[in-house]
C-alpha cells in the first residue's frame, strides 16, 4: 500500500487532505493509501528515519523551516521519495528553489482541486514505482554479470526498506550510536 | 458745460506771455509724433490733425470703406455723449488693413478726452497703432494656453503617479492577504467537496433505512410513529431537498472568494513578473476575440459597433491588453440597463494608438469618477464585481506606458479611452531592439 506523508503547519489543511483522499471514489488509487500527517517538519523528518514513504506533500511556508529546506533534508534520508509542494504562496523564487533544490515532482497551488491532486498523486506514485523497478532490474543485471555481490544487493534492499540502517555509526568501544539526528 | 461734467478733463493753461514761437514749436512737435492726434470742437468738428493722424485716417477709416469715416466712427454723437458723461473715452479697434486679402490685422488703441485751454473747450483725440503690442500679447496668450495645457497634463500625470503609488502599496498588501486567504479557502473548498460525498453516502443510507422501515411489521408501529414524528419535527423532505442545494451554494461562494483572491494575486503580481510576452500584434484581432468572449453577456442588451481605423502593429503584452478590453467591455455591458449600443473605436495617433470603448448606459456619477481606478471601489451590487477590474486595467496600461482616460455623463453614457504607445517603452533588452526605433 502506498505510504503518503503530508506536512503542513495548519492542521485543518492536513485533515481536509486526508478526508478528501480517503473519500475519493473507489478505484481512484490502485491501492488504498496509508496517510500520515505532520504539523512539524522536524517531527516528519524524524519519522522518515524510521519508516519509508512513497510520496510526501509539503506546504511551502512553515515556521520551523520552509518546504524546500524540509524536502532537501528528507531527500538525504530517503532519496527515492516522490516530493510535491502544496502552497498558497507562489512567488517565482520559491518555485525555482523547489524545482532546482528540492527537485519536486509537482508544485500545486492552494486552493487545490481534489481530483487534480489525486491525479498528481497517482502519477507521482507510478513515476516512483518505475524508477525503483528500473533500479532493481539494473541491480539484478549487475548481479548476473557479477559486478554486484548478492551481499551488496541485500544491503541495498535493506536500506530501501529501513532508511539509514546500513549507515549505523559505532562508538570507539563498538557500541551502536543511535544519536544520528544531526545528520538529518 | 464741460467744466462741470468731470474732473478728468485737461486744462491747458499757458502763460499769457508765452512766446508765439513756443506755441509753434509745440505744434511742430505734435507733427513729429508717430501717434495720431486730433483736436476738435466740442461738437466733434475736427479742427486739427497731425501728419500721423491724417495717415491713419487714410489707412483705417476713410479708405476702403470698411468702417466708415473718422467722423462716423469716432466723432459721432454716441461717443461724444459718452465723453460728456465720463470726461474720457477709450477703445481698441482691430481692423483689417486696406489690403484685399485682409490678412494683416491692425490694432489701434484710442483715447479721447475733454480739454479746456484758457476757457476754450475742446476735444483731444489720440490714437496709437498697437499692432505689434497686440500680436505680442496674442503670442503671450497662446503661450499661456500652452502652459495651462502642460500644467493640466502634469497634474494628470501626478494623479496617475499617485494612483500607481497607491496601487503599489495595495499590491504588496494584497499578495500577503492572498496567501493568508488561500490556506483556509484551500481546506474549506476541499472539505465542502468531501462533505458532498459524505452527504450523498448518508442520504443513500437513509433511503435504505426508509425502504426497510416501510416493511416493518405492524408490531413495530411505535417505532414507525417515532420516526415519522422526528421527520415532521425536522421537516425532513424539505431538509433533504435543501441540503444538496445548500452545499452547491456554499461551493459557489467559495468559488467566488477564490476568484477574488486570484484577481488580487494577478493585481499584485503585475509588473513583478515578465511572464507575459511582448509581441507586435494587431490590436483589432485582440478586440475581436475579446468581443467574442463577452458576446454571451452582451448580446441581449447591446449592439456592438466597430469603428476600426487603420492601425499598425502595436508592441504590447496581448493577453494583458485583452484583459483590459475585456474589463472595459464587461463594464460597458453592465452600464446598459435595458438596451443600448457599445461602440469600439480605434484610431492611430502620432506615436500611439487609441482604443475607445463607449456605452450609452447609466454613466458614472462625478463623485465616483475620481475613485473608479481605486482597488476595491465598486458600485456594482455585492457579488457582481470585486472592484479590481479597473484597478487591474490601470496597472496593465501603466505597465505599457500608456494611459486610460474616462469621460462620463450620468444618464448619457461613459467612454473609456486607452492610449498605447506603438513601441515598447525604453527597450534596452539585448536582441529586442528593432532598428530604427525612436523611443
Amino acid at each position: 500500500m502506498p505510504r503518503l506523508m503530508l506536512v503542513d503547519d495548519e492542521i485543518n489543511i492536513l485533515n481536509s487532505l486526508r478526508r478528501a483522499l480517503i473519500a475519493m471514489p473507489a478505484g481512484t488509487f490502485s491501492d488504498p493509501l496509508v496517510i500520515e500527517t505532520f504539523t512539524s517538519p522536524s517531527l516528519a523528518l524524524a519519522r522518515a528515519g524510521e519508516s519509508v514513504f512513497d510520496l510526501v506533500i509539503s506546504d511551502y511556508r512553515m515556521p520551523e523551516m520552509d518546504g524546500v529546506a524540509f524536502l532537501e533534508k528528507l531527500r538525504d534520508v530517503q532519496p527515492n521519495v516522490a516530493r510535491m509542494i502544496l502552497s498558497g504562496y507562489a512567488d517565482l523564487k520559491a518555485l525555482i528553489a523547489a524545482i532546482n533544490r528540492a527537485e519536486i515532482y509537482r508544485f500545486i497551488g492552494k486552493p487545490w482541486d481534489d481530483h487534480d491532486l489525486a491525479l498528481a498523486i497517482n502519477q507521482a506514485l507510478e513515476h516512483r514505482a518505475l524508477v525503483l523497478e528500473n533500479a532493481r532490474l539494473a541491480d539484478l543485471v549487475r548481479v548476473q554479470q557479477g559486478r554486484l555481490s548478492r551481499n551488496e544487493l541485500a544491503v541495498k534492499r535493506l536500506e530501501e526498506r529501513y532508511p539509514g540502517i546500513t549507515q549505523v555509526k559505532r562508538q570507539p568501544d563498538g557500541s551502536i550510536d543511535l544519536e544520528w539526528d544531526e545528520e538529518l | 458745460m464741460a467744466e462741470s461734467m468731470s474732473e478728468d478733463h485737461v486744462e491747458l493753461i499757458l502763460p499769457s506771455d508765452t512766446p508765439r514761437s513756443i506755441l509753434e514749436l509745440r505744434l511742430a512737435t505734435l507733427e513729429l509724433l508717430d501717434d495720431g492726434v486730433w483736436i476738435s470742437e466740442t461738437d466733434g468738428n475736427v479742427i486739427y490733425r497731425n501728419v500721423a493722424a491724417a495717415a491713419m485716417e487714410q489707412m483705417y477709416w476713410s479708405h476702403g470703406g470698411h468702417v466708415g469715416t473718422i467722423e462716423d466712427v469716432v466723432f459721432n454723437p454716441g461717443v461724444l455723449q459718452l465723453l460728456r458723461d465720463r470726461g474720457r473715452w477709450s477703445a481698441e479697434y482691430h481692423l483689417s488693413s486696406g489690403d484685399e486679402d485682409g490678412a494683416r490685422v491692425s490694432s489701434v488703441a484710442m483715447e479721447m478726452q475733454l480739454l479746456n485751454a484758457q476757457g476754450i473747450p475742446g476735444i483731444a483725440f489720440h490714437a496709437r497703432d498697437v499692432s505689434r503690442e497686440w500680436s505680442r500679447e496674442q503670442t503671450l496668450q497662446d503661450r499661456n494656453v500652452e502652459l495651462e495645457q502642460a500644467y493640466s497634463r502634469l497634474k494628470e500625470t501626478q494623479t496617475q503617479l499617485l494612483q500607481s503609488e497607491k496601487m503599489a502599496s495595495i499590491g504588496q498588501l494584497a499578495a500577503g492577504v492572498a496567501h493568508e486567504i488561500n490556506n483556509p479557502i484551500g481546506y474549506v473548498q476541499s472539505n465542502m467537496g468531501t462533505l458532498q460525498t459524505y452527504v450523498r453516502g448518508l442520504l443513500n443510507l437513509l433511503d435504505s433505512y426508509e425502504r426497510w422501515a416501510s416493511e416493518l411489521s405492524d408490531g413495530a408501529s411505535a417505532a414507525r410513529e417515532q420516526i415519522e414524528e422526528i421527520k415532521r419535527q425536522i421537516d425532513y423532505s424539505f431538509l433533504r431537498d435543501d441540503l444538496l442545494q445548500l452545499l452547491e451554494e456554499s461551493r459557489e461562494g467559495i468559488k467566488r472568494v477564490k476568484k477574488i483572491v486570484l484577481d488580487l494575486r494577478d493585481f499584485s503580481h503585475r509588473g513583478q513578473t515578465d511572464s507575459d510576452e511582448w509581441m507586435s500584434v494587431d490590436i483589432h484581432r485582440g478586440l475581436e476575440s475579446t468581443i467574442n468572449i463577452v458576446w454571451n453577456e452582451l448580446k441581449y442588451k447591446a449592439e456592438v459597433q466597430r469603428n476600426f481605423g487603420d492601425l499598425p502593429a502595436v508592441e504590447c503584452m496581448p493577453s494583458q491588453m485583452n484583459q483590459v478590453f475585456l474589463n472595459l467591455l464587461v463594464n460597458a455591458g453592465q452600464a446598459i440597463k435595458e438596451r443600448g449600443v457599445i461602440s469600439v473605436t480605434t484610431t492611430c495617433l502620432d506615436r500611439e494608438i487609441c482604443v475607445a470603448i463607449a456605452d450609452d448606459g447609466v454613466g458614472i456619477a462625478p463623485e465616483h469618477l475620481k475613485r473608479i481606478f481605486d482597488p476595491f471601489f465598486t458600485t456594482k451590487p455585492v457579488g457582481a464585481g470585486t472592484g479590481l477590474g479597473l484597478a487591474l486595467s490601470f496597472g496593465i496600461v501603466k505597465n505599457h506606458h500608456g494611459r486610460i482616460e474616462v469621460e462620463s455623463k450620468v444618464g448619457k453614457g461613459t467612454c473609456f479611452r486607452v492610449y498605447l504607445p506603438l513601441r515598447k517603452h525604453g527597450r534596452n533588452n539585448l536582441g529586442q531592439t528593432a532598428p530604427g526605433t525612436t523611443v
